[in-house]
């Protein structure tokens, strides 16, 4: 080898050194996201006068719940009743609450939970519910009825 | 002699060469683990970890990056989401500003003098509920000083 090549090979090996320095280190970055469902009533009472036209009907006029969805997994939105039977005067099951959602037909409350609704992660979305009472002349003795096991539940999978 | 004499120089040069490299610098970071995310961290939009130290040491004046080496924060537990890299944002702890991490070095932060010290950086995980599935998202991050 040349002088002036080793002395070329030499500067090769100190230049890169000599310019630049750097310095560098590595982590690791985690975040657990869980599965996250709340749900907001609008109302936690709802009051039913009644009518001799509503008996004659067969229920009340309905009253209007807002469920209000918000979740960050698929969810469903289910109602059941906690208690077997009203309290007051006389023997009313619990099937005399009656709901629906969307229109249709009346269903009775039962003491198994009921798919109400479902749906896609929500930033917040609005389940409405109509709830009436049936009537019925020959069990329903005057007084009042208090029910106060409605369940609302929302479950993500 | 003319060869033995170039072979002198070169050795004289090679043992030179760590005198030569004048600039070193370091840098250290821990791993960044948030609390796991739940109803008050969706509620705000993000997931905070604040004041996390970032120790650096430069006998030059020195700049800082971080990157991440992977292309996103990873698939949400059922596989139906994944997370953007850009969800995962910081700042110098008492700065307003907010960076998004990419694949490419983003400038956290400077100085002129040389020496050690601590840098304090914040981060934070913005959470959105109609997106943030359940799951664990990751990303592997690289620090990176360097004279400027």
């Amino acid at each position: 080898m040349s002088a002036a090549g080793a002395l070329c090979a030499a500067l090769a090996l100190v230049w890169p050194v000599a310019v630049r320095a750097a310095g560098e280190d590595e982590s690791d970055m985690s975040l657990t996201v869980g599965g996250v469902a709340i749900l907001e009533l609008d109302r936690s009472e709802l009051d039913f006068d009644t009518t001799p036209e509503q008996f004659i009907a067969g229920m009340t006029a309905s009253e209007a719940t807002r469920c209000r969805v918000v979740t960050n997994s698929e969810w469903v939105l289910t109602i059941a009743g906690t208690a077997s039977k009203w309290a007051g005067p006389a023997d009313k099951p619990v099937e005399d609450v009656l709901w629906r959602s969307g229109g249709g037909d009346y269903t009775a409350l039962s003491m198994s939970p009921a798919e109400v609704a479902r749906g896609e992660p929500t930033a917040g979305l609005d389940v409405f519910l109509e709830l009436a009472v049936k009537l019925r002349f020959e069990q329903d003795e005057p007084g009042e009825y208090t029910y106060r096991s409605v369940h609302y539940e929302l479950t993500t999978p | 002699m003319r060869c033995g004499a170039a072979i002198v120089i070169a050795l004289g040069l090679a043992c030179l060469a760590p005198l030569c490299a004048l600039a070193d610098t370091r840098v250290s970071a821990n791993d960044l683990r948030f609390s796991a995310a739940g109803e008050t961290e969706f509620r705000d939009g993000q997931a905070l970890l604040s004041r996390e130290p970032l120790d650096w040491e430069s006998d030059t004046a020195w700049r800082l990056y971080v990157e991440s080496l992977d292309l996103s924060l990873g698939l949400s537990r059922d596989g139906r989401y994944e997370k953007a890299l850009a969800d995962l944002q910081f700042r110098v702890s008492g700065d307003s500003q907010w960076w998004s991490l990419r694949t490419e070095p983003v400038f956290i932060a400077a100085g002129d003098a040389p020496g050690r010290g601590t840098l304090i950086v914040d981060w934070r995980m913005l959470l959105s509920w109609g997106r943030d599935r359940p799951g664990t998202y990751r990303a592997r991050l690289r620090f990176t000083i360097e004279q400027p």
